[in-house]
């Protein structure tokens, strides 16, 4: 009996934008997928690269970056910060050597709870494509 | 050589008379034949047996931190001040501590000296195949001698291997400089290593880092040689919430090389000298170089390895490539 | 006595792996390091000094874990780690063999011993190889052994032309000879090879022998050596972990919700976090005290204790140390002083 592979997939959800957006999503009953476990950062900005190596150490096979919409950030200018650290991030992780679709971020404002929906369902589907990562994983 | 250590020691005796310096950090003799280590002196006569010559050395801005810096209080003005001997790759990482408010310029006495590339006796040792008794350097040709064989060696040959990466030879704000560059060393922007490894598939990629770090014994060399690494509290210390537990496996490796290497990206001033102070050679200059390489090519960054008021992860511009 | 053709090690390990695991000194990316061979057993080198990391890394791991335990509706269990497989360590040298019987006062003597240590050590065995040519890092002379020395060793080869000759030190040894008599030849003629190899000198000689150094050493705290030498000290735990010897190690839980493991990790006195007590008092704030601590427990406590330096000179920390911090030099430096 083969077991359905099911990964595990962490969100970073920024307060202001995405995670209101979840909310959007949740309240107008629209589905994804529940692999998805959401984590409420203040701001896509607050996301340190090391998060994300700590995800995927722990059991994460994919992470996502949710933040504003550019010009939209609720502190101004946190999620350039954010999309520079992304950018410098996943060559990185590329160059060490995991799969850089592992890794990905995206704009999804408050009122986008259909985009949010649809950006977990793609990104699942990914990730499920891909299998579970092993790499930089602790062992069990 | 001598001429350049009795202009140097002439310099020092100056600066302790004259202008008020309370510590002179230099090069001296080390037990072995030919290592070079680093020497404080407090007045002159200490100084004495201070040394310039082109054996490889430490960098010394690091320990600018310990004698000059505040702890938890930012640069603060002091009455005394530090003399330094100063090469280019020096220089930059002192920038490096003004730039990051460790220490102030003020309270520095800058002594630049030129410099072609180090030599790296080892290297020698290697090539001459048994252990050099003696090493004369005359400009760009090295006479090597052992107890039974001696020979000629190209310098380029047995460059250390950070000089061989050299983005700054000429120190830019010295105090005192005791000579002018006599060529201006070729300032190279190979990222050719880095690019060999982008050429391997993610597979080959993984391996190749896991067996490098798989090998790291976690010593932190790399980041106590670190000048960029001025952290009050580094991230590896704190135990609450511990980022980096003590246990060595492989993703824990991966962890650490990970945050190590984001901390200094766009930071690092290529020195190289966390490369060469590993025990175990892994090659760090590859994942500092790779940062490097990006911010330059993605951020519009000419030399990313210069420290700036702004940093390149500091800032941000509203053009920024978009690669979802 | 017998001999073993050089062209036979590979025979040899491929043998012994049958019951154990084998470590062999392999190159990696230019590095030689003492790693595990599975099933690549020519990978193994004679191109080398001294391995980067000591066969201390064998017996006593940096990262060993003592026990799982698992908290089920309040039904703790506890399991002990996986049991240990016999190994052979090829290729150690003798500073290195030496250096073991060193771990062995700390972690076997008196009137408890480590379990986990002493199972891995009576299930392992030490091969060493002579050294043909000390390089000038070692000081193995100044510390009563020699490249040619057997102390600690369970077999010992001395290399000769195309073959090593072969001396059993242990009984361990001897069996493992015995089982394996059919790769190992006889050595007809007797010659002073091994002789040699112990009267070789290494190029630092006996010139840093500490002698009576420790008695000397003992009002010695406050010496305004130390503050100079650990003004150079960047404060990283290289010499530490490269040591042979140096056997601090920490004790950490990793946990996750109600299950987790405890592991045995290094640690190391040149670390800022090692002393640190609860309420963030640190009895040795400064690296002045951490560098006086490393040289002091080799040079002084230790041989109060076990009547021995704990030093080998294998010449590890002062080949890796960054900024020369030498450990003959301390001994040197010591000795004209007091």
């Amino acid at each position: 009996m083969s077991v359905e592979f099911k990964p595990n997939i962490i969100c970073f959800a920024c307060n202001w934008c995405s995670y209101t957006g979840a909310d959007m999503a949740g309240t107008s009953r629209m589905k994804y997928p529940a692999t998805i476990r959401i984590i409420r950062v203040p701001c896509s900005g607050r996301v340190n690269p090391t998060f994300v190596m700590k995800a995927y150490q722990k059991g994460a096979d994919g992470v996502l970056i949710a933040g504003c919409h550019p010009g939209d950030c609720h502190y101004n200018s946190g999620n350039y910060f954010a999309k520079r650290r992304f950018l410098l991030a996943t060559r990185f992780m590329t160059f060490l050597g995991i799969d850089e679709k592992r890794l990905r971020m995206e704009w999804i404002s408050a009122a986008e709870g259909v985009k949010f929906a649809r950006v977990m369902r793609e990104f699942s589907e990914t990730i499920s494509k891909l299998g579970p990562n092993l790499r930089a994983r602790e062992e069990a | 050589m001598m001429n350049m250590t009795e202009k140097m020691l002439e310099q020092i005796r100056d600066l302790f008379e004259k202008k008020n310096i309370k510590l002179f950090i230099g090069f001296e003799k080390g037990f072995e034949k030919f290592s070079r280590i680093p020497a404080f002196a407090e007045n002159y006569d200490e100084a004495k047996s201070m040394i310039i010559d082109e054996f490889e050395t430490p960098l010394l801005a690091k320990y600018l931190i310990r004698e000059l810096g505040e702890v938890g209080a930012g640069a603060v003005e002091k009455s005394e001040r530090v003399g330094i001997l100063t090469r280019g790759c020096d220089y930059l990482s002192i920038r490096r501590l003004v730039v990051d408010n460790i220490i102030l310029r003020e309270n520095l006495v800058i002594i630049g000296i030129p410099c072609n590339g180090l030599i790296d006796p080892k290297k020698a040792n290697k090539l001459l195949g048994e252990e050099a008794q003696e090493i004369t350097v005359d400009e760009k040709i090295v006479l090597a001698k052992g107890e039974i064989k001696s020979r000629e060696i190209n310098k380029e040959e047995i460059l250390l291997d950070r000089c061989k990466k050299c983005i700054m030879s000429k120190v830019e704000e010295s105090d005192i400089l005791l000579e002018e560059n006599m060529d201006d060393m070729e300032v190279s922007k190979d990222y050719s290593a880095v690019e060999e490894i982008e050429k391997l598939t993610t597979e080959e990629r993984y391996e190749f880092w896991r067996r490098q770090f798989d090998r790291c014994i976690r010593c932190f060399a790399c980041r106590d040689a670190c000048t960029a690494c001025n952290c009050r509290k580094c991230i590896f210390d704190i135990t609450e919430p511990e980022m980096l537990e003590k246990t060595v496996a492989t993703s824990e490796q991966f962890m650490f090389h990970f945050i190590r290497a984001f901390h200094v990206a766009g930071r690092c001033t290529a020195c190289g000298e966390c490369e060469k102070v590993c025990p175990v050679d892994i090659p760090l200059g590859l994942l500092n170089g790779k940062f490097k390489k990006d911010i330059e090519l993605l951020f519009d960054v000419d030399e990313a390895g210069i420290p700036a008021e702004i940093e390149p992860l500091g800032e941000f511009k509203l053009d920024d490539p978009v690669e979802w | 006595m017998d001999k073993l053709l050089r062209s036979n090690v590979s025979r040899l390990l491929k043998k012994l792996s049958e019951h154990a695991e084998i470590y062999a000194p392999t190159m990696e990316d230019g590095v030689c390091v003492l790693s595990k061979l599975v099933n690549n057993y020519d990978d193994w080198t004679l191109d080398y000094v001294r391995t980067t990391n000591s066969v201390k890394d064998i017996f006593f791991p940096q990262n060993e874990e003592i026990m799982r335990y698992k908290n089920a509706n309040n039904d703790l269990n506890i399991e002990p780690p996986k049991p240990f497989k016999e190994r052979v360590a090829f290729g150690v040298r003798p500073c290195d063999a030496a250096a073991m019987l060193l771990l062995d006062n700390v972690f076997l003597e008196g009137e408890f011993y480590d379990s986990y240590y002493k199972e891995r050590r009576e299930k392992g065995a030490l091969i060493t190889i002579a050294c043909e040519k000390p390089d000038q890092y070692c000081f193995c002379t100044s510390f009563h052994s020699s490249p040619g020395a057997t102390e600690g060793s369970d077999i010992v080869l001395y290399p000769a032309d195309d073959y090593f000759l072969v001396v059993a030190v242990t009984d361990k040894g001897k069996k493992l000879i015995k089982a394996n008599a059919e790769i190992f030849e006889n050595a007809t003629e007797k010659s002073g090879i091994v002789e040699n190899y112990k009267s070789m000198k290494t190029p630092i000689g006996n010139n840093c022998s500490p002698g009576e150094l420790n008695e000397k050493l003992k009002n010695e705290f406050d010496n305004p050596y130390w503050k100079k030498i650990a003004r150079r000290c960047l404060g990283c735990g290289n010499c530490t972990f490269v040591c042979p010897t140096c056997h601090c190690f920490a004790v950490c839980d990793v946990a996750r919700g109600c299950d987790g493991k405890r592991t045995r990790t290094w640690d190391s006195c040149k670390f800022q976090d090692f002393f640190l007590m609860a309420g963030d008092h640190n009895p040795r704030p400064t690296q002045v005290e951490r560098t006086r601590q490393r040289f002091m427990h080799k040079l002084n406590y230790f041989k109060e204790k076990y009547d021995k330096y704990q030093c080998v000179g294998c010449g590890r920390c002062v080949e890796k140390c960054p900024v020369g911090v030498h450990i003959a030099d301390v001994i040197t430096h010591m000795k004209e002083e007091l």
